[in-house]
């Protein structure tokens, strides 16, 4: 017996009410007399409970207060928790008093797909209409502030994962940990016992709720994994499944984790997910007050709630009976029982007509309102129109099998003409339905090894009477979640949109968080009635993912803030911070932009940078740069297929610039090759390309070449790399370690601050410069040590601004502006570089026509600024404005050895358009700057300065 | 601080100190290339003492006690061993929760039964390909890329794990 006073505490639009423990909060409302729950979606028509859990489509709610605030929960679908706020959704000013209740009244101008009718105009007009319609229809707002809760993600492993705690699913789950599986059940009530919850069944002599808490408990005890308001959310390939537990109810503080999204990777996947009971469809069916006949037996039953006083039945099979029994056993006056079936007989049937009023071949017409509930009803009783009073009608058009997961499993259905519905048929992955979900209902045939005791006797299956009529005056709803009526879907086939899939997007049918789970199959017979097919030939809409409503927190999990994405740190991130570097992301890097001086902008620290580098020498860090070294005796097969420059003649010791293509041709990255010893090389390439040539040398080694004798070893990380240039390098570096500095191209081993490095004599600055290479892990010193003494010259370091002007001035490339994926060597200016004799990956490709004949393609050309303004990075190369381009600025820098502007660009037939004077122009930044074509090269042109 | 799932979790962080790769060009030859090294090379997904194989021709070698120029010499063509140790972070996973922190924080089977101490397994741990060496019920060591390594400490502190070094 419930305590009349209740003792939790929870608010209901303001107003202080008290449930009991266990208590969903559609419980606790109809408990203290709550009967106006919602307002529906489009007509704001009043709405109630309706079902009694998470297929309620009618009763959604807003949970929780400020930011914590969760709208469109299904009050079927809240356990109450003490100071529990909820509040109406879709209503104003107030949930009784709803002034877009208008919309109710007019809602012959407004039938399905009104607006696609209605908002012509162009499309800029579309914007004004929309802030009008979505104040006028919608579902709860989300809250502003940021959600302050956590959420977790987790992975999860098992033989057997069990979806569905009723009687089928823990019977599963107990004989798969018994014979010795790792086991998951997945339940998304807050009590494991599904169906047994809201029936008074015994189960080995004890009451059917106790005996699942103690199966429960038995899975738990051996070693089984039991997740309680756990839903599972989608069905992946492969028997990946995703499952979002809620550690707390919407609204409520959580210690840890609010939410976990669980990844669980299932050897076999049983599916025990039930069925959903169908509505019957009639004139004024959503009024509150009208409910699903297993939602009236779960109130009843499980939580001791009586839905009304005066009760009227209305069902099509002999499931729904059994609400009659709870409900008068409440003391709920039951007016009638209308069966649907003419002939209706057995023993639940023979003893509800021994203590009740049951009418065959009966059905309710409409439902009559009073204030904004429900106070009686017409029904068609032996062929006549009848009006019984009442406060309640509690109906059932039969169940439907819940076959999201195993629809998502890639599963198909097989229609059962007898249960006027569909069923799970072969599974695609290793998946199996079971219980309710596969259309067995009889209890003691789904626990064929336990004692069930029912007291009101075995039932037939549920099965549909008639699933849809609408011969009263009054709105008949199919899909109730976002105000579908049998006359929306008749319009939709008149119009037309015959196709379920049309039809759904007319209408609007199926849609919202709903998906159709009430009344999708009314639907479906109404559809193919008017089409005159038979059921399963109206044809299905897609099962998606998620089966629930999930919330954007639990997908980004704890990737936020400072997790939203992975960021790699340099080894010298701290020395670079106390030199007070200003960081950019470069890909998932950070990098140093610029070291900026009081009171100087980005820009300006820069050029200061660049200007040094030119005048005396400046330090980099290139850490982040890809190497690898390629180690044995067949490394120079794989370093000459990857590299297309010349590999063999290489000395030991010596290195040169080198280019890698993708095999369509296409430059795929640029950098370094240096041979260290006879048979290991070294291989550097930029940084945003490293994972992809890491790809790349695994796929030529062991694909192309069939693993040959040669490793590929990523020791991007192993390496920290610091670039030194300038004219002072040189001097720099033999200062700190005591010895010549090697030869333009040349490598070197060397000791700076006690460590042992490396020294590879390359330049991407048109200065004479180095790359000192260091273990990551002792980096610091050998970078002080550099710092130190550049800054003893007038250097100093710079960053990645400085280093991206400096080599637009000398014309070199970056993979991703200039080498963009469409560019050949050839384009590049690099045709001059590749190796003669081919046989490299690309070689082939380069042969093709299209990329000998060089008309057409577009080549890399500086671009100087005519009248020194600053170049668009982006701009379309034209020769007049609105014309179409001739190619894009891909790169735009300021000049560092004098003024001016520069950039570097990508031109069809470039090469032939040098002294050319064109526009780049960019409309989105409203800057057109007449440039000057030339060679990609504005900086000592014979290569004087980087050479010894 | 958020407390996460309540992992019972400490980090010990550190360099991994040195750091050998070792590339066999068949991995058939392990047996006879181990007795020629005088190591042991552990099978798939496995360890032996500070040997841990990580690829499938790929081994591990941790520690100090690993002479480079010995080794090379010894693979007398079979091989090549590189070092890599500037790449990794070393941290030290204790606790009862550790695996509970590797399952929050990858798609890895850590609660297995057969990933056991000995077992190793490659596998991204909060986006970064890290290399888990269990040790014993309680501890494993994870190998972190280095540039990863403020991001995943950062990620772990942030479910539980407390930083004790």
């Amino acid at each position: 017996m419930r305590d009349a006073a209740g003792s939790i505490p929870f608010t209901f639009d303001g107003k202080a009410y008290a449930g009991q423990p266990g208590d969903t909060l559609a419980a606790a409302l109809i408990a203290n007399g709550v009967r106006l729950v919602a307002r529906s979606f489009k007509l704001h028509r009043p709405r109630g409970i309706m079902g009694a859990g998470v297929e309620e489509p009618s009763a959604l709610v807003t949970v929780g207060e400020g930011a914590r605030a969760e709208p469109n929960a299904r009050a079927t679908d809240v356990f109450l928790y003490p100071g529990l706020v909820a509040r109406s959704q879709n209503a104003w000013p107030s949930l009784a008093f709803d002034v877009g209740a208008v919309n109710s009244l007019a809602a012959a101008l407004i039938p399905a797909g009104f607006y696609y009718k209605t908002f012509f105009g162009p499309p800029s007009r579309w914007m004004l209409y929309e802030r009008f319609i979505r104040r006028a229809a919608g579902l709860g707002k989300p809250p502003q502030a940021p959600d302050p809760d956590h959420y977790g993600h987790r992975s999860a492993f098992c033989d057997v994962l069990v979806v569905g705690a009723g009687p089928a699913g823990l019977a599963a789950a107990l004989t798969a940990v018994d014979a010795g599986k790792r086991v998951i059940l997945i339940e998304q009530d807050a009590a494991p016992g599904g169906s047994l919850l809201r029936e008074r069944v015994t189960i080995d002599g004890e009451p059917g709720v106790v005996w699942a808490a103690n199966v429960a408990d038995r899975i738990r005890a051996g070693g089984g994994r039991v997740l309680l308001r756990t839903t599972v959310s989608g069905y992946w390939d492969d028997n990946f499944l995703t499952a979002v537990e809620r550690r707390v109810e919407p609204g409520q503080p959580a210690e840890g984790d609010a939410q976990v999204l669980w990844r669980v990777r299932a050897g076999e996947v049983v599916l025990a997910t039930g069925t959903i009971e169908r509505p019957l469809v009639f004139a004024n069916n959503d009024l509150p007050g009208v409910m699903m006949a297993g939602a009236a037996r779960a109130l009843a039953l499980r939580h001791g709630v009586a839905p009304g006083r005066r009760a009227v039945i209305a069902t099509s099979h002999d499931e729904a009976y059994r609400t009659a029994f709870a409900l008068a056993d409440l003391g709920v006056e039951i007016v009638a029982i209308l069966d649907s079936r003419t002939q209706a007989s057995g023993p639940l049937v023979e003893a509800a007509r021994a203590r009740f009023v049951v009418h065959a071949g009966a059905r309710p017409l409409r439902a009559i309102r009073r204030g904004i509930g429900l106070a009686g009803v017409d029904a068609l009783i032996d062929g006549a129109k009848r009006r019984l009073l009442a406060d309640c009608l509690a109906m059932s058009g039969g169940a439907s099998p819940v076959l999201h997961l195993h629809r998502q499993a890639g599963g198909a259905l097989e229609y059962d003409a007898a249960r006027g519905g569909f069923l799970p048929g072969a599974g695609r992955q290793r998946h199996v339905s079971i219980g309710a979900a596969a259309g067995e209902h009889d209890l003691s045939a789904i626990l064929t090894l336990a004692r069930v005791v029912d007291p009101l006797g075995p039932g037939s299956p549920p099965a549909p009477g008639p699933l849809w009529h609408d011969e009263a005056p009054g709105k008949a709803f199919v899909d109730f979640q976002n105000d579908v009526t049998t006359l929306d879907l008749a319009l939709a086939q008149r119009e037309g949109y015959v196709s379920v899939e049309h039809t759904k997007r007319y209408t609007t049918l199926g849609m919202g968080t709903d998906q159709g789970k009430t009344g999708a199959m009314v639907a479906l017979a109404q559809i193919a009635d008017l089409r005159g097919v038979p059921l399963p030939d109206a044809g299905l809409t897609t099962f998606r993912p998620p089966y629930t409503p999930v919330t954007m927190g639990a997908f980004a999990g704890p990737m936020k803030g400072d997790h939203a994405a992975p960021i790699r740190r340099l080894p010298l991130a701290a020395a670079h911070d106390a030199l007070g570097a200003l960081w950019v992301p470069a890909g998932a890097w950070m990098r140093p932009r610029a070291y900026l001086a009081p009171d100087e902008t980005v820009a300006q620290a820069s050029l200061r940078e660049a200007r040094m580098v030119r005048a005396s020498v400046g330090v980099v860090d290139v850490s982040s740069l890809a190497k690898f070294e390629i180690a044995g005796p067949d490394a120079v097969d794989l370093v000459a297929a990857v590299c297309a420059t010349p590999v063999a003649k290489l000395a030991i010791g010596r290195g040169r610039y080198t280019v890698m293509l993708r095999e369509d041709g296409m430059v795929m990255d640029d950098g370094t090759l240096w041979r260290l010893a006879e048979d290991r090389w070294l291989i550097t390439s930029s940084t945003g390309g490293a994972a992809r040539m890491a790809r790349h040398l695994t796929y030529v080694a062991d694909v192309l070449l069939g693993h040959p004798r040669a490793a590929v070893v990523d020791v991007g990380e192993h390496w920290a790399g610091l670039a030194l240039a300038g004219p002072q390098a040189a001097a720099v570096l033999s200062g700190l370690t005591g010895a010549e500095a090697p030869a333009h191209m040349g490598l070197g081993d060397a000791v700076i601050a006690g460590v042992p490095v490396r020294v590879l004599a390359a330049s991407y600055s048109g200065e004479r410069a180095f790359e000192v290479h260091v273990p990551g892990h002792l980096a610091r010193a050998v970078f002080d040590a550099l710092v130190g003494a550049a800054r003893g010259l007038g250097g100093g370091v710079y960053g990645l601004d400085a280093m991206d002007h400096l080599r637009v001035e000398k014309g070199h490339v970056v993979i991703g502006a200039e080498a963009d994926g469409r560019v050949t060597p050839a384009d590049l200016g690099l045709g001059g570089v590749l190796r003669k004799t081919g046989g490299y990956v690309g070689w082939q490709a380069l042969q093709r026509p299209a990329l000998v004949g060089p008309v057409g393609r577009r080549h890399l050309v500086g671009l100087t600024s005519v009248d020194h303004t600053p170049i668009a990075e982006g701009a379309m190369l034209v020769m007049r404005e609105g014309e179409p381009p001739l190619g894009h600025v891909t790169t735009a820098a300021p000049r560092v050895a004098q003024d001016g502007a520069i950039a570097l660009g990508l031109l069809t037939d470039g090469a032939t358009r040098h002294g050319q004077i064109m526009l780049a122009w960019s409309p989105t930044r409203r800057s057109t700057v007449p440039v000057r074509v030339g060679p990609p090269l504005f900086y000592d042109a014979q290569g004087a300065r980087y050479r010894d | 601080m958020h407390k996460g799932r309540a992992i019972v979790t400490e980090m010990t962080v550190g360099p991994v100190g040195e750091l050998l790769a070792l590339d066999l060009w068949n991995a058939d030859d392990a047996a006879t290339v181990a007795s020629a090294l005088g190591v042991a090379l552990p099978g798939p997904g496995q360890a032996e003492g500070a040997v841990l194989r990580i690829g499938p021709r790929r081994w591990w070698l941790v520690g100090t006690n690993f002479d480079r120029a010995g080794l090379a010499a010894a693979l007398n063509g079979t091989g090549v061993v590189s070092a890599v140790a500037g790449g990794w972070v070393h941290v030290q996973l204790s606790g009862v929760g550790w695996r509970d922190l590797i399952m929050q924080s990858g798609l890895i089977d850590a609660e297995d039964a057969g990933f056991g101490p000995g077992t190793v397994a490659v596998t991204p741990l909060s986006h970064a390909r890290c290399v888990v060496h269990v040790r014993a019920a309680t501890q494993c060591d994870v190998f972190v890329p280095a540039s990863y390594a403020d991001h995943c400490l950062s990620a772990w502190r942030a479910m539980g794990a407390k930083a004790v070094a």
